[in-house]
């Protein structure tokens, strides 16, 4: 069963709205953090080109089915920050004709100090 | 301390009574999170000079730019951000000495361009206009 193979804890930060403004007129979001569980796998890895070592990945990450996902997000997974691009997608089963999972893509960029076992 | 000018702007922006009428408190300096009302982007473009004259880091010119985005309703968007760039450029035109938070001396308005952003699907529109404000603190 794929809900078997989401066991992976995770945080997902819902930026919100606060209603508070910084000086420069922006909203000053409020975070909101849910649990739950995913799978993440990784696509792409990079580093762009310049004098710094900055790394740049992209994930793709599943959910259970009715996570509620938004572009805005960002998710923490073992310690590690990685930001939503796009809407996810709720993934429909023509079969079942239910949704059966929720998938995204993340994108993390950082430092070396700042990476994977570090 | 020379004046933050996207601070002291935008905040004057938000505050005169023809561009609160069209985006309430969206005088930002990043794209809001919600896009679907029209809103201002202030962003120092090409950026903050020092007056060649002033013997201390004291007078600024700020050059600015201000996108002045419509809604979504993309049958009378154009129109909205029209609307907007001209209340935007007309309120710069009337803030010497129109605001306590620096001594805004002089403004010159720059272009009014029509630039749909393409970031958008469909493309949203866009008026962009640059101004040149002399102040200090």
């Amino acid at each position: 069963m794929l809900t078997d193979l989401l066991n992976q804890p995770c945080q997902i930060i819902r930026r919100s709205q606060s209603g508070e403004a910084d000086e420069y007129g922006n909203d000053v979001p409020s975070a909101t953090v849910v649990e739950t569980v995913c799978e993440l796998q990784q696509q792409q890895r990079s580093e762009p080109a310049g004098d710094a070592e900055l790394s740049d990945t992209r994930w793709l990450a599943v959910f259970p089915a009715g996570t509620d996902l938004r572009t805005g997000d960002s998710v923490a997974v073992d310690g590690l920050a990685y930001e939503l691009v796009g809407d996810p997608w709720h993934a429909r089963n023509p079969r079942t004709h239910s949704v059966s999972h929720v998938e995204a893509t993340l994108r993390r960029t950082a430092g070396s100090d700042d990476g994977w076992g570090s | 301390m020379i004046p933050d000018a996207e601070a002291i702007v935008g905040k004057y922006l938000r505050q005169h009574p023809s561009v609160r009428a069209l985006v309430e408190r969206r005088v930002v300096s990043r794209t809001p999170s919600a896009t679907d009302l029209p809103w201002v982007r202030v962003t120092a473009v090409p950026g903050i000079v020092p007056a060649a004259r002033s013997l201390a880091l004291h007078l600024i010119v700020a050059h600015l730019q201000f996108d002045c985005y419509a809604g979504d309703d993309r049958a009378s968007g154009q129109a909205e951000a029209s609307g907007l760039s001209r209340a935007v450029m007309e309120a710069l035109h009337e803030s010497p000495g129109a605001t306590t938070d620096a001594v805004v001396s002089h403004v010159t308005i720059g272009v009014c361009s029509r630039i749909p952003d393409p970031d958008f699907e469909p493309a949203r529109e866009r008026y962009i206009v640059t101004a040149a404000i002399h102040m200090h603190a």
